[in-house]
């Protein structure tokens, strides 16, 4: 669906930067002004498949709508070809043929995606909406334009080379994202699911009064490796003597039947614990399946690490284990204060993936 | 990344745990962020003090909370939809003396 705009600055820029949606899946057509295009002298440049070769994926601080504004008024001339609000309604401002200058030195060769609510010091601005819809989108462009949909072609902004810019950044949960850039997008049985169990969850406790609440620090590019997940997480003392149940207590459910990848996610302290005890427990059939535990070094940041252009370590999840569980299978994680060694046990969160 | 003059608030809670609305309330008080923030801090201290944490699954399903992994911001919200259902005075999503009365009333 193409929008026009009734003022002389929208009319001109429509005429340039885009007639028509390449996808349809975008909502609507808001042009670009000029200024956010590579020309030369009075011409747009244009390239074309196969040198549409990489899409990258952006996150926007502040509205869509302000934003979109801003590019198509001119106010600000860095564009990306498209932009996905909040509740997942696309919006292109520059047809993929064009350049747009969303950047720096991947310009030439790729599609910019812009992100609503998206930013790098929290989790909660990533929408599964977002997700959804990026996801959707993504995959019709790599289909159109025959870009293969792995890492190496589908990059964050931070990974953009000679980039300054931390964006999407460690919370941008690209295990899931990829998932879902691999799945067709039809068969209900294959799409991939994501539960994340951490202090907002409902059936997440604390066991007893042993445990304290944490709160995560500010950061403006990351997650660094202090950071945790979610807002709060809880920590305590490790005591040897500790009861078996004194420990933080997660409970899932799981939503569809199949593998699921156990995930964990703590911020890194100087003082934590070199042997928490975490223990998962399941109801599935197969006893196989129903119980798993594991002593990690909580003061390695190394086991959670990522490394972007931008982000020389940034944070990220680590996998645990991988079982095979059926819809409705109740799973219980167990981060315990028991622990012979000295330090802070630390509960923050846990992801569960069916890819 | 385009940086707007708007922040995210760093407390909202996490999207990933799906939440379904339960049935449309009578009255739907929607609580303001400081009531919820105070809520939820306290039911999870109330859960544990007061002894309703081991039936938090079947008080959820009679808040008519469908979702398998619900959040505690959708659960004190719900609560208040219940509360005000319910006719209380003042409804505020915490989980008092009154979750055994949640469990057995009709409404």
């Amino acid at each position: 669906m193409y929008i026009g705009y009734s003022d002389g600055l929208g009319q001109t820029a429509a005429a340039a930067t885009i007639s028509s949606a390449d996808s349809k899946l975008v909502k609507r057509v808001t042009p670009a002004a000029l200024c956010g295009v590579s020309r030369s002298g009075g011409n747009l440049n244009v390239r074309g498949w196969p040198n549409i070769t990489h899409v990258v994926i952006h996150t926007l601080i502040g509205s869509a709508a302000t934003t979109i504004e801003h590019w198509h008024s001119g106010q600000d001339c860095f564009p990306p070809h498209y932009v996905i609000n909040k509740n997942g309604e696309i919006t292109q401002m520059v047809a993929e043929y064009y350049y747009a200058q969303h950047a720096g030195t991947a310009n030439t060769y790729s599609i910019g995606i812009e992100h609503e609510g998206g930013c790098t010091n929290t989790p909660a601005c990533f929408s599964e909406s977002l997700y959804q819809a990026s996801a959707a989108l993504v995959r019709d462009i790599c289909e159109r334009q025959k870009i293969p949909k792995n890492r190496e072609h589908i990059i964050g902004h931070d990974e953009v080379p000679g980039t300054d810019h931390g964006d999407p950044g460690g919370y941008w949960d690209w295990d899931y994202y990829m998932a879902l850039l691999q799945w067709d997008g039809r068969s209900a049985s294959q799409k991939p699911q994501r539960i994340v169990l951490d202090y907002n969850s409902l059936f997440t406790f604390p066991l007893t009064a042993n445990w304290k609440e944490g709160t995560r620090k500010w950061v403006k590019w990351g997650p660094g490796h202090e950071q945790s997940y979610a807002a709060k997480y809880y920590y305590a003392t490790a005591d040897p003597a500790a009861e078996d149940d004194d420990a933080v207590e997660y409970n899932g459910t799981i939503t569809e039947s199949g593998r699921w990848t156990l995930s964990a996610w703590w911020p890194v302290f100087m003082n934590s614990n070199p042997a928490a005890h975490i223990n998962v427990a399941t109801n599935n059939r197969d006893p196989a399946q129903r119980s798993f535990s594991a002593v990690y070094d909580q003061r390695k940041s190394g086991l959670m690490a990522r490394r972007t252009v931008a982000l020389p370590s940034t944070h990220t999840w680590m996998a645990v284990h991988t079982l095979t569980l059926n819809a409705d299978d109740g799973v219980r994680i167990q981060v315990s204060r028991r622990s012979s060694e000295r330090g802070q046990v630390i509960a923050d969160a846990f992801r569960l993936l069916k890819t | 990344m385009y940086i707007g003059s708007t922040r995210i608030d760093n407390q909202t809670p996490s999207q990933s745990t799906a939440f379904s609305a339960p049935a449309a309330p009578v009255t739907a008080p929607v609580l303001s962020a400081d009531a919820l923030k105070k809520a939820v801090t306290l039911n999870r201290v109330y859960a544990r003090t007061i002894g309703w944490m081991p039936y938090m699954r079947q008080i959820a399903a009679r808040l008519g909370i469908t979702a398998k992994n619900p959040d505690i911001w959708s659960f004190a919200q719900a609560l208040a939809n219940w509360q005000a259902r319910n006719m209380m005075k003042r409804p505020d999503g915490i989980l008092g003396p009154e979750w055994h009365d949640l469990l057995t009333r009709n409404r």
